[in-house]
């Protein structure tokens, strides 16, 4: 039995939720201190993937860096890179579908953190770097290790955008979830279905690892 | 020494406040609201005023005109908050060590060990801060500010979320703290006794403005406008119209002839403790007496509080308060109560816009 698909699956998903999981944080950090309007604005941005059909982010994908599309031909043209239909191209697709797990918890979780320990670490001289890292991810870990939880499972289940950006080439661009609609779509119900059962393992296991970073822990 | 001179408006609330703070204790009294922590916040950097200019030591922390304004970083004051802002997931040691700033590591664990012990946290000192009691994290606290040599001590209610009983241990070992730090301390509070306890100079905020400010005695004989005369906790205020030497008082139906009074004072006040029966005044103290009836009697813990007024009117009540020895002292009760001169309190209304 081939295992690359799900091999695949989480190493996209890997690289994708580390992605995320900077960006998401930078982006909930950078958020915070906006004014009230703007910060309305880049929030609406930043969480659209959220709501979006997932075969929009593939869309937009392929429009901008397909080697048809104007970037994508010069990316061919400079690096001799194409990057749709190749198991990268499901790095960046499921990078964007992940991101507004990450920023949405990080930004929680920083809006409702006692404001008046940063102003604290300020007036004591702290740098913002000590105050970021030393006093605001610590205090703020269980919300942003649960959304990060969240946002890895939600990727390793990506289906509709990695479908559009890199399709289904056995052995190479071959996921969890593609291969369950690949066998099912050629009659090999047996592979769907040991690929649905392999699905739903991995979704209990993270089931279980999103309840326990959840539950609210008291120091002390 | 500290000059602060500076606006902000937020929202409908706009704070103009021009003080000047000299080595001691300086409180800012007023209500809440009034902008006495808001204050404190422009002066540590961490909120920015729309104009004017903060100085320390001769070096300017904010200037509007000249473009400067120095992150609370670079600021070097020192703020104690409201609730001691703690770092949850650090230590005690921690906690004091990430206040010793320009210090080497090892600087850094000398100076949290020296200041444990000054503040009496030593066995505390590897332990979080929700492991500790309210006064416990004060301490820790005020050791992580000074862990830093800060060149003002600013605070904001200290004791605004302790239980009254621990305060008072804590208020004791803060004035030891204010000795020996012998820098400028600045010190929000609406509690006008802590304040009188702990400070020598004592500025009054309402609605964003400093009004009178001095040193505490003369604030609180005199404390020449409506506002601080009721945080210093004066009960009874009522509007007087003065006519020449003559001042009457409508809602207390009272009239009667002082002498000297200072100008444009368009109200008068009388403290409630104050008041006492003409036949305990010498004839030539009393500024006014007048006879009276009880409206109602509260038994508070120490005192007897009387709300009183002119017999047979219908007007305001005055509060009158009378230990409870005197009250049983009492064999009747007296005819008519007296103000005595040095007593009634000549108050302009102000921040009246």
């Amino acid at each position: 039995m081939d295992l690359f698909p799900l091999y695949n699956s989480l190493r996209i998903t890997a690289i994708a939720t580390t992605a995320a999981f900077a960006l998401g944080l930078l982006a909930a950090y950078a958020v915070l201190r906006l004014p009230r309007v703007v910060k309305g604005i880049c929030d609406s941005i930043l969480t659209i993937p959220l709501v979006l059909p997932p075969t929009v982010i593939g869309y937009f994908i392929l429009v901008t860096l397909a080697p048809r599309s104007a970037f994508g031909a010069k990316l061919m043209e400079w690096f001799s890179v194409t990057i749709t239909m190749r198991w990268y191209a499901a790095v960046i697709a499921v990078a964007i579908v992940a991101f507004p797990f990450v920023y949405r918890t990080a930004r929680g979780a920083f809006e409702s953190f006692d404001q008046n320990l940063l102003d604290a670490g300020r007036t004591l001289g702290l740098s913002e770097k000590f105050i970021f890292f030393r006093i605001l991810l610590p205090n703020c870990k269980h919300g942003i290790i649960a959304g990060t939880v969240i946002a890895f499972a939600r990727g390793l289940g990506e289906y509709g955008a990695t479908s559009m950006v890199c399709g289904y080439i056995s052995g190479k661009t071959a996921t969890v979830s593609t291969s369950v609609a690949f066998f099912w779509q050629i009659n090999r119900e047996d592979m769907a279905f040991y690929w649905v059962m392999i699905n739903l393992a991995v979704s209990v296991v993270f089931m279980v690892l999103i309840n326990i970073f959840n539950q609210p822990k008291v120091r002390g | 020494m500290l000059t602060c001179n500076i606006g902000k408006k937020l929202g409908g609330f706009s704070l103009d406040v021009n003080i000047s703070v000299e080595p001691g204790v300086t409180a800012l009294l007023g209500a809440s609201g009034s902008g006495k922590s808001m204050t404190l916040r422009c002066i540590a950097g961490i909120s920015k005023p729309d104009r004017g200019r903060i100085e320390l030591n001769g070096v300017a922390l904010f200037d509007s005109e000249k473009k400067i304004n120095l992150p609370p970083q670079k600021r070097n004051t020192g703020f104690l908050f409201q609730d001691y802002a703690l770092f949850p997931n650090m230590t005690v040691r921690q906690n004091i060590m990430a206040g010793a700033k320009g210090k080497t590591a090892r600087e850094k664990q000398a100076a949290a060990e020296e200041l444990s012990e000054a503040f009496h946290i030593a066995p505390h000192l590897d332990k979080h801060p929700v492991q500790l009691s309210g006064g416990e994290k004060q301490r820790c606290a005020l050791a992580r500010i000074l862990a830093g040599s800060p060149d003002i001590l600013m605070l904001d209610e200290p004791f605004g979320a302790l239980d009254s009983h621990l305060r008072w241990a804590l208020e004791i070992e803060l004035a030891e703290t204010f000795k020996r730090f012998r820098k400028p301390v600045l010190y929000v509070s609406h509690n006008r006794s802590e304040i009188f306890r702990l400070c020598d100079n004592i500025v009054i905020i309402n609605g964003g403005r400093n009004e009178a400010c001095g040193d505490k005695w003369g604030i609180f004989k005199n404390p020449a406008t409506v506002q601080a005369a009721r945080v210093t906790g004066c009960k009874n205020i009522a509007a007087a119209q003065v006519a020449g030497t003559r001042v009457s008082v409508p809602d207390w139906g009272i009239c009667f002839e002082p002498g000297d009074i200072p100008n444009d004072v368009d109200h008068i006040g009388i403290r409630a403790n104050h008041i006492i029966p003409v036949s305990a005044a010498k004839k030539e103290d009393i500024a006014v007496a007048f006879p009276f009836e009880i409206a109602n009697e509260i038994e508070d813990t120490f005192t007897y509080i009387l709300m009183v007024r002119k017999q047979g009117t219908d007007l305001p009540v005055i509060r009158w308060e009378i230990p409870k020895k005197d009250r049983a002292a009492l064999k009747e009760m007296p005819q008519e109560l007296a103000f005595l001169r040095e007593h009634i309190l000549y108050l302009k209304q102000e921040g009246k816009q």
